[in-house]
């Protein structure tokens, strides 16, 4: 999966797939999980009592700061797919989330949320636009 | 039993499907079952759907189920009484769930709340197990109660002490 240079337009991109996913959700989408994500979020569950409602609280706040990869800019693909880097749970927990959006339907697939297993960089954290 | 049914990413009706699934956890097997869907796979790293294989997906729902239900195979192998075991216990010795909680000096609906969505916290389901296995227990909890007239402690008491002969 790529990782999109800092760049007001990818910028853009990131927050247009951020502002779909949250569109999604308020109109009453359910997060749909793979099975790797859903044997991810036991071990969340078990080791930090992470819940469903943390991982689609972390989905909703996601912003172009936590962007970590994804978006193929040539936008063939069934699924939009952008991994983003957030803390969850009362613990705060850092995890590496991945969910992708379908192009041709309303389905957000969760397809990772797990501990990750390197330092994740976010290439758009503290970019000020404008300023 | 009816079976419950779910959408498709297409739009095609689907059955609910349950499975006996384990997980090794701090040494331990637990052991539920889950509840689960199928559709068309997708590739994670190209966001490509595969027609001609199916995966396991779960609903938002279906997690929280299943989240539920490995937390209480994980609270039972650490000692907490089993839903099973509790409603087991109730219908040999005919308390209600309601009176049960109310002579273990929960709130009213605990012991329902258990049996219906499993035991939510470890310290509770211990406390349950224990009087479970140890009658002598729960028939100083029903001369100790406060909320049963002696006609019904008498009662209840008298079913369980007819065990312990």
């Amino acid at each position: 999966m790529v990782q999109l240079p800092d760049t007001p337009e990818n910028s853009a991109l990131v927050q247009e797939f951020l502002d779909e996913t949250r569109r999604r959700i308020s109109n009453g989408i359910d997060i749909t999980f793979t099975n790797k994500a859903n044997e991810e979020l036991k071990d969340l569950a078990l080791d930090f009592n992470v819940e469903v409602a943390d991982i689609e609280t972390a989905i909703e706040n996601r912003s172009t700061e936590n962007y970590f990869r994804g978006i193929d800019p040539s936008r063939k693909a069934d699924f939009e797919v952008c991994a983003f880097s957030a803390t969850v749970g009362k613990d705060n927990v850092r995890i590496y989330l991945k969910f992708g959006l379908e192009v041709q339907g309303l389905q957000i697939l969760l397809s990772f949320n797990h501990v990750p297993d390197y330092p994740m960089n976010q290439p758009f954290k503290n970019y000020q636009y404008g300023d | 039993m009816e079976t419950n049914k779910l959408l498709t990413r297409e739009n095609h009706l689907t059955d609910e499907l349950h499975g006996i699934t384990d997980k090794m956890y701090k040494g331990l097997k637990l052991e539920y079952t889950e509840v689960f869907y199928l559709d068309y796979d997708v590739d994670e790293e190209t966001g490509l759907i595969n027609r001609n294989k199916t995966s396991k997906h779960y609903t938002k729902s279906q997690v929280d189920r299943n989240i539920k239900a490995l937390k209480n195979a994980y609270h039972i192998a650490k000692g907490a009484a089993s839903p099973s075991e509790i409603i087991n216990f109730r219908d040999k010795y005919q308390i209600s769930a309601s009176m049960l909680s109310i002579i273990l000096g929960f709130s009213k609906n605990t012991i329902s709340n258990i049996e219906n969505e499993g035991v939510t916290s470890l310290p509770t389901g211990r406390l349950i197990k224990m009087c479970l296995d140890n009658k002598a227990i729960i028939y100083k909890y029903i001369q100790l109660c406060d909320d049963l007239d002696s006609r019904k402690k008498e009662e209840i008491s008298r079913r369980l002490m007819e065990e312990i002969k």
